[in-house]
């Protein structure tokens, strides 16, 4: 039977599980996720944030809250999750 | 004047036919006058056409990986009919070899001599032309009733969550550097030149931000373009309609320009609009989403294989 992957999302923020990142292979650009959302406010996230291959990981290691002052809170269970963000035909790329 | 015809080898060599003044191989050496190219899978019934008149062969050669057969001027004609006539077949039945390939092995058992065979042709080609016009007005009017039904069914949701939409606001602007200096004010500089990019193809466009504007050139006349909305969905956290932009002739949808999902977030009262793939025009307003989540592909099909639990707020 297949795993279940679990993808979270916040807005325009998306969190999708990933398996057999090898962390040490990445970067680490900190701490704590922040992504500032189009109309100033910022999706929080305290727990490790990587790089790898022009992809941002962040390593949840215990339950942890997602903020946005305008959504309400979401609890991310452990896990390795790739950052992400909703697409637009008409601009090609993720919004980020 | 002769006919030159090369046959080439499926799949790799495309098939050629021109007129030259020469019965001789230096015909295609020369690159003689009035070329005529069928791409190699495609040219097989060419090959039938040339096996019916093999007695009329005038001579034969071998150059450049194709067998060449020479006949008299008059089977130019007939070769540029043969080929009207699978370019149309192939359109007609939407590249599907075989059914080209049996529809002209019928036809060509009718075939006696040159002039008449041209002449069923064309008549073929006309006939072929005919119903696939009437295929397409008939898809046209098939959609315009589908998306008015969509229209009476996602009423109430439009009005209550989008009224703007049935009335937007319409900015004019008289160039693309104007457009996007004006998006500019709502947008970061990297939206708005895709924005604007977008606009230079598939204009009239629309933007949403605290409300729905509708972009188009100063000279245009938006009298054939319309907004149908083809599907809606409401839940706690968001309610969303898929809407696609087209524009209009004799009163039947003509040419879809865009399709998009519009949206409020129930939780920040905040509206947003995604365009998404136009492949996705018969589907649901929820696979539309999925898309704009990433989680199909430009054809609904999902793209990861695992089960998938989705948590959103």
């Amino acid at each position: 039977m297949n795993k279940t992957r679990k993808i979270y999302r916040q807005g325009d923020l998306i969190l999708v599980e990933e398996e057999g990142i090898d962390t040490n292979l990445a970067m680490k650009e900190g701490d704590i996720l922040e992504i500032a959302s189009e109309n100033g406010n910022t999706h929080k996230l305290i727990s490790p944030v990587y790089s790898l291959y022009g992809r941002r990981y962040v390593v949840v290691k215990k339950p942890s809250t997602l903020i946005h002052p305008q959504h309400p809170k979401l609890v991310i269970e452990p896990g390795i999750y790739r950052v992400e963000f909703v697409r637009d035909y008409a601009l090609n790329r993720s919004i980020d | 004047m002769f006919c030159h015809i090369g046959l080439g080898r499926a799949y790799r060599r495309s098939y050629e036919f021109f007129l030259s003044d020469v019965i001789t191989s230096s015909g295609a050496k020369k690159r003689s006058r009035n070329i005529f190219r069928v791409e190699g899978f495609l040219g097989y019934p060419l090959r039938i056409f040339v096996e019916e008149f093999k007695d009329s062969t005038i001579h034969m050669y071998r150059y450049s990986g194709r067998q060449y057969y020479v006949f008299p001027e008059k089977f130019y004609s007939l070769f540029v009919s043969v080929s009207k006539l699978i370019y149309t077949l192939n359109r007609y039945h939407r590249r599907d070899v075989e059914k080209i390939f049996n529809h002209i092995n019928r036809f060509v058992e009718l075939c006696k001599d040159v002039d008449q065979c041209i002449e069923m042709l064309l008549r073929e080609v006309s006939y072929i032309e005919n119903l696939f016009v009437k295929r397409v007005v008939k898809g046209r009017k098939a959609l315009t009733k589908r998306f008015r039904r969509s229209m009476e069914r996602c009423r109430d949701v439009v009005g209550r969550f989008f009224p703007d939409l049935l009335n937007p606001y319409i900015h004019r602007y008289e160039n693309f550097e104007e457009l996007e200096e004006f998006l500019r004010k709502f947008f970061s500089d990297r939206v708005a030149r895709s924005y604007r990019r977008f606009a230079e193809i598939r204009n009239p466009i629309i933007v949403a931000r605290d409300g729905i504007i509708l972009l188009a050139k100063d000279n245009q006349l938006l009298d054939n373009f319309s907004i149908y909305v083809d599907d809606c969905s409401v839940t706690s956290s968001y309610a969303i309609t898929k809407i696609v932009g087209v524009e209009m002739l004799n009163g039947y949808v003509y040419r879809v320009k865009w399709v998009a999902i519009l949206g409020v977030d129930l939780y920040t009262k905040q509206l947003f609009l995604h365009y998404v793939p136009p492949t996705l025009i018969l589907r649901k307003a929820e696979l539309c989403r999925l898309w704009v989540l990433g989680l199909v592909d430009d054809f609904g099909r999902p793209l990861y294989e695992d089960n998938v639990s989705l948590v959103e707020v």
